[in-house]
């Protein structure tokens, strides 16, 4: 609990809530620090893919020998050389090596380990790959109909009853709600129903994928890869190449930015086979253009959202339609995003209906807050066109309805204490929101939410000779978060910030940790850092207690010192945890502290983001003026990093509403894989990020923290949206909201006021 | 890329005779490098100008400016001469890119390449700038063709461009926001020798609006050209914008070029 | 074809390499010298992942050929401090937590320094426009910007010169 167990008050903090410099900051403003593409290994061979040219193909055939004849080709890997399976690892097997079938335009064929780069890809061009192309469908809807070309056979449709006796592109179909929506709606005094598309996007780190695998005669293996879960990739890798997990070391490089991208595999373990295959170390890195065609974008959608209100606002049902298509495989996240979407308010009625539809496009994977943005964009849309036309204050509607502690959530639980009224109310105060505004300018609110994850998590702390600690983590650092785990080690242990260093520990050295993700990290590896510091301290004392020959319970800590606990435990100095440690050997051996759990209670996160716009209705560009970001982080452990996945996450929500999106042509082939012709927010286009940290702490941490990184990229869509709507009276419903759309829209508004 | 040789020639007679059969320039390499990279270009030798001094450098001449063919964005924006005699050509050299783009790309090779959507096509045909090779001068209406397409001859090199100088003249441009590629530029220019209007980035290749130097010049203002429509039919279409949302801001640029120039 | 032998000055020192005509110096500086501050974010000159200056001019070294180095002074990420001292923007970049990944951060500092040589004293407008060429995906720009200004502000006041 946040509490101080003493005074009952939430506790004062010595370090954490300050700004100290990140322990790996120095290695990364010099250039030092080693990122997938930057270890190199004696013999390393270049790994290079070959893909599909076509959206969707049978493969008729795959020959390859000319290719294993190219002198300097030391290995040649196809779908034969991974063992087939039928459990849920499938269609990882088949997207990261096509079996039978090209399901997208990229999708990896066959690879090749060869002496340079130029001999890779001459051996790329001489395997000679039989395709038989067959019709492709890239659009969700068009990808529902019954005569869609049709994926997979043996895919049914989940979730749909009677169960279907044809295989469809319908994954799964998802339902949740409660209460009566028909009844809500007829006692509304206004509906709003509106239907929305969104595109898909890339989380578009500026990394791309690399990895260096290394596999001996004896079978054990080494894997330096840039990846936001080392010991996903090690378990999944392992068992897609029928290795034990132990024979398999996987070491996170620092990453180059993941945002979900990288919690999954594209090339590691075709890495790993080739360098098996090769005998020798073989370096993979994606180019920009793969990294576009052939990793993980976001889903794209097209959705229903109707909302009935009474006058004064109040909701009183709402109704959803969710179509998410996640590229060739099941899984696009219309189930979180669905829940995430709804889940600022209390519905006395809701229902969402969601399904989960294939295409010939590459797997999706989560990007931040997976799938939560699309749903939110239609909510918080027809959320604000509701508020402006019973002219409400979109902030006041918002909190007539907002989801409190108590309120029974879309989605199941009921929520403990929630930030997203102070939010709201932190969003009204600011100066931001009494800007006036000018000729063709307009303000838009939006709300949002993530749930924030807990998961399997392990810490291992050890002490030093001269005092200073070695706090081994397993959760890659994505943003910044060993500077606050070594602050809540040191905060617990009392100790200076610098006597700790941190590192994420490689699969071998430190048991299981889930992937970063799911805003996770502060929050479980947080968690589990201060209970192993507690464990640490546990122990200290009782070598304390053993130095003084009294019992342990009559030893405290206090500010990085044993204490006898009072007069009666007797009259001795405090001990040092330096003293401590430097007597380590003759009180029984190393000290160290651990902890390993499935986190849970891990604080769900709101927010409400206002941005001004002016939009110049002659070319229908858009300038953000202004933006605002306020955000429940429960306890922020060092705020500068709050504050940057605030900032981080706004700007690519900002980059989704304006600019961003995935452009197919017929032929179904991406036409813009590349940062030339898929703009992502540059420092040009953006004003400062404005932003209020809001601290309603987590009943479920020791400090009160809550996972942020994720909902930040959840409001901006519907907050550009409404922006633009006030600034020159058009309602968007697509995403991204371009240039063209926005002149066209103006276009036919004017055609409306003069008909 | 592919395995290719490279030169880099002290005197422009050097390079005039480096280039033959499948050799080819590089000036900034903004377009060519890229190109190689992607294997859309297979030269066996490469021909550097970077080491030829006198083809930098902007001189006063005339009462306008000749600049050297190898001369950078980056220099022509910051030039003091510029800005002082065509300030719209140092605008139009400041919004190219980016400020590494900027540090690489030449005026020389960006005519050369002509590039359906480059900006310097616009400024040289609205200014009415003179095109100067190592073999003779070229107006600058007759030297662009088409797209990628210029009146140059096989081994001719650009040496420089010479500009008179305007009475008044202003550069807008509608990026592509993707690339900042002009989607639409518009230069309008005012010289001894009339009014021109120069569009790039809209079709095939630059292009002078001609009905509306006629409307300009009997009135020079906005409100002149305010009903002149561009046809959309031969205007590009891409996946950032139709052939219709061209025209319709081609009509926008030229009016916000003609208010500028005041 | 046998590669061509090069002489050049990276960072102040002389430095001599071979290289094929078809290598960038961003292949030469990463694969041959072992300098790999400089990153490989797109190969297309459009991220600034790989930002160095050749004889003081800002460049994509992805998009300059190895051979072009040949005379040329390269200063890289790897040259910006001074032994143990930190350039000043270095240090703001800290300070501000003006990264997040990082992997942005050399060409972002590269860029920065090259600017403030040209600009002392850059508005806010003049140092996002100059640092258009730079993709960062992680921090929104914020606190790279305010970490450039204050690095500016205090090279103005000739304190802690590096």
């Amino acid at each position: 609990m946040p509490l101080d167990p003493a005074t009952q008050k939430i506790r004062a903090f010595d370090q954490v809530g300050t700004r100290p410099l990140r322990p790996d900051g120095l290695d990364k403003v010099t250039g030092r620090a080693r990122f997938g593409a930057d270890a190199t290994a004696p013999g390393m061979l270049v790994g290079r893919i070959l893909r599909s040219p076509h959206a969707h193909a049978r493969i008729r055939s795959i020959d390859a020998t000319k290719a294993e004849a190219l002198p300097g080709v030391k290995a040649v890997v196809t779908s034969k050389d991974f063992a087939d399976r039928s459990d849920d690892l499938r269609d990882i097997l088949v997207n990261i090596m096509a079996r039978g079938k090209a399901l997208y335009e990229g999708h990896t064929v066959a690879a090749v380990a060869a002496t340079s780069a130029s001999v890779a890809r001459k051996a790329l061009k001489l395997i000679k790959v039989d395709y038989e192309v067959l019709p492709h469908v890239t659009d969700v809807d068009l990808a529902m109909e019954p005569d869609a070309p049709l994926l997979h056979d043996d895919l049914i449709t989940s979730g749909v009853e009677p169960v279907p006796t044809k295989p469809s592109n319908i994954a799964r179909k998802i339902e949740f709600g409660h209460g009566d929506v028909d009844k809500g709606f007829a006692e509304a005094d206004l509906v709003v129903e509106r239907e929305f598309k969104t595109e898909a996007t890339h989380q578009g780190y500026i990394e791309p994928h690399a990895c260096l695998a290394s596999v001996g005669s004896d079978g054990q293996g080494e894997l330096w890869v840039c990846t936001q879960g080392h010991y996903m990739v090690r378990d999944v890798c392992a068992q897609l190449l029928g290795m034990d997990v132990s024979k398999l070391r996987v070491t996170a490089s620092e990453i180059g930015g993941g945002f979900g991208g990288k919690t999954t595999v594209f090339i590691e373990p075709v890495a790993l086979a080739l360098s098996r295959k090769a005998g020798r170390p073989v370096k993979v890195v994606m180019t920009r253009d793969e990294v576009f065609r052939a990793s993980g974008p976001t889903s794209s959608t097209s959705m229903r959202m109707k909302i009935g209100v009474k006058k004064d606002g109040r909701i009183t049902a709402l109704d959803a339609l969710l179509k998410y298509q996640g590229g060739a495989f099941a899984g696009a996240p219309v189930d979180y995003g669905g829940m995430a979407g709804v889940a600022c308010y209390d519905y006395p009625n809701i229902r969402v209906v969601g399904y989960d539809v294939v295409t010939n496009r590459p797997k999706q994977a989560a990007y931040r807050a997976p799938g939560a943005p699309m749903t939110a964009f239609a909510v918080e849309s027809v959320i604000a066109e509701i508020a402006d036309t019973l002219k409400l204050d979109p902030i006041e509607m918002r909190l007539k309805n907002a989801a409190k502690e108590g309120t029974k959530s879309a989605y199941g639980p009921t929520f403990g204490p929630v930030g997203l009224v102070e939010t709201l109310k932190a969003a009204k105060a600011h100066p931001n929101y009494k800007v006036k505004l000018g000729k063709n300018q307009g303000r838009g609110i939006a709300s949002g939410f993530w749930f924030n994850f807990g998961g399997q998590t392990c810490v291992s702390l050890n002490l030093n000779i001269d005092g200073t600690l070695a706090l081994a983590v397993g959760t890659p650092d994505i943003g910044g978060s060993r500077a606050s785990m070594c602050l809540m080690a040191a905060e617990e242990l009392g100790i200076p910030y610098e006597n700790v260093r941190a590192i994420i520990a490689d699969t071998s050295s430190l048991g299981y940790n889930d992937v970063t993700d799911g805003s996770r990290v502060t929050f479980a590896s947080g968690m589990a850092t201060i209970h192993a510091a507690r464990d640490a301290i546990k122990k200290l004392c009782g070598r304390a207690a053993k130095v003084w020959g009294i019992p342990e319970e009559a030893v405290v800590w206090e500010k990085g010192f044993a204490k006898p606990s009072g007069a009666n435990a007797g009259n001795f100095e405090p001990m040092s945890l330096k003293e401590l440690a430097a007597n380590a050997a003759k009180t029984g051996g190393p000290i160290a502290g651990h902890y390993e759990y499935n986190a849970e209670n891990a604080g769900p996160s709101f927010a409400t983001h206002v941005v001004d716009v002016e939009v110049d209705p002659e070319t229908g560009f858009t300038k953000v003026l202004r933006y605002l970001v306020c955000q429940d982080a429960g306890k922020a452990v060092h705020p500068s990093y709050v504050e940057g996945q605030f900032q981080g996450g706004a700007v690519q929500g900002i980059g989704w509403a304006l600019n961003e999106e995935y452009i197919y042509g017929a032929d179904g082939r991406l036409q813009n894989a590349g940062f030339l012709d898929y703009r992502i927010p540059v420092a040009s286009d953006l004003p400062m990020i404005d932003t209020a940290i809001v601290e309603v702490p987590n009943p479920g941490h020791p400090y009160g923290v809550r996972g942020v990184g994720e909902t930040s990229i959840v409001p901006p869509m519907a907050a550009v949206s409404n922006a633009v709507s006030h600034a020159v009276g058009i309602r968007l419903t697509e995403s991204p909201m371009s240039p063209p759309r926005i002149l066209k829209a103006l276009g036919e508004q004017a055609a409306r006021k003069a008909g | 890329m592919h395995n290719f040789d490279y030169h880099r020639p002290t005197s422009l007679a050097d390079a005039a005779k480096r280039l033959s059969g499948e050799a080819k320039l590089v000036a900034g390499g903004m377009t060519l490098i890229p190109t190689l990279k992607q294997r859309l270009a297979q030269p066996s030798s490469l021909v550097d100008l970077g080491g030829i001094a006198e083809l930098r450098g902007i001189k006063p001449e005339g009462g306008g400016l000749t600049i050297g063919a190898m001369t950078t964005h980056a220099e022509v924006a910051h030039s003091a001469e510029v800005k002082k005699t065509i300030p719209a050509l140092a605008v139009l050299a400041e919004g190219i890119g980016d400020p590494q783009v900027r540090n690489r790309g030449t005026i020389g090779g960006s005519i050369s390449n002509n590039d359906p959507a480059a900006d310097y096509p616009a400024g040289l045909v609205a200014l009415g700038a003179t095109v100067i090779t190592d073999k003779r001068r070229i107006a600058a209406d007759d030297f662009f063709k088409g797209m990628f397409e210029t009146a140059l001859q096989d081994g001719e090199i650009v040496t420089a461009v010479s500009f008179p100088r305007p009475d008044k003249a202003a550069y807008m441009k509608f990026p592509n926001p993707a690339s900042r590629y002009a989607m639409v530029g518009v230069f309008v220019a005012r010289t001894g020798g009339g009014i021109r209007v120069a569009v790039t980035g809209a079709g095939p290749g630059v292009f002078r609006a001609t009905e509306m130097e006629k409307a300009l010049a009997g009135n020079f203002s906005a409100d002149a050209i305010k009903s002149v429509k561009i046809p959309a039919a031969g205007l590009n279409s891409d996946m950032h914008g139709s052939a219709e949302y061209r025209a319709h801001l081609v009509n926008v640029m030229a009016r916000r070029a003609v208010t500028a120039c005041s | 074809m046998a590669g061509t032998h090069v002489k050049t000055t990276i960072n102040g020192d002389s430095v001599e390499y071979v290289c094929e005509a078809d290598e960038t110096l961003l292949d030469v500086l990463r694969n041959r010298l072992a300098l790999t501050g400089a990153k490989e974010g797109c190969g297309t000159g459009d991220c600034g992942a790989c930002s160095v200056t050749v004889d003081g001019r800002l460049v994509c070294s992805c998009l300059v050929l190895g051979v072009e180095a040949e005379g040329r002074n390269v200063a890289t990420i790897e040259g910006l401090a001074q032994g143990e001292h930190l350039h000043p923007l270095q240090r703001k970049f800290l300070e501000h937590a003006a990264l997040q990944c990082g992997i942005c951060t050399p060409g972002f500092l590269v860029a920065a320094k090259a600017l403030l040589e040209k600009n002392p004293d850059p508005s806010e407008h003049e140092i996002r426009f100059w640092l258009a060429g730079n993709l960062c995906r992680c921090t929104g720009y914020d606190k790279i910007v305010r970490a450039v200004q204050d690095a500016a502000a205090e090279m103005r006041g000739g304190r802690h010169a590096a």
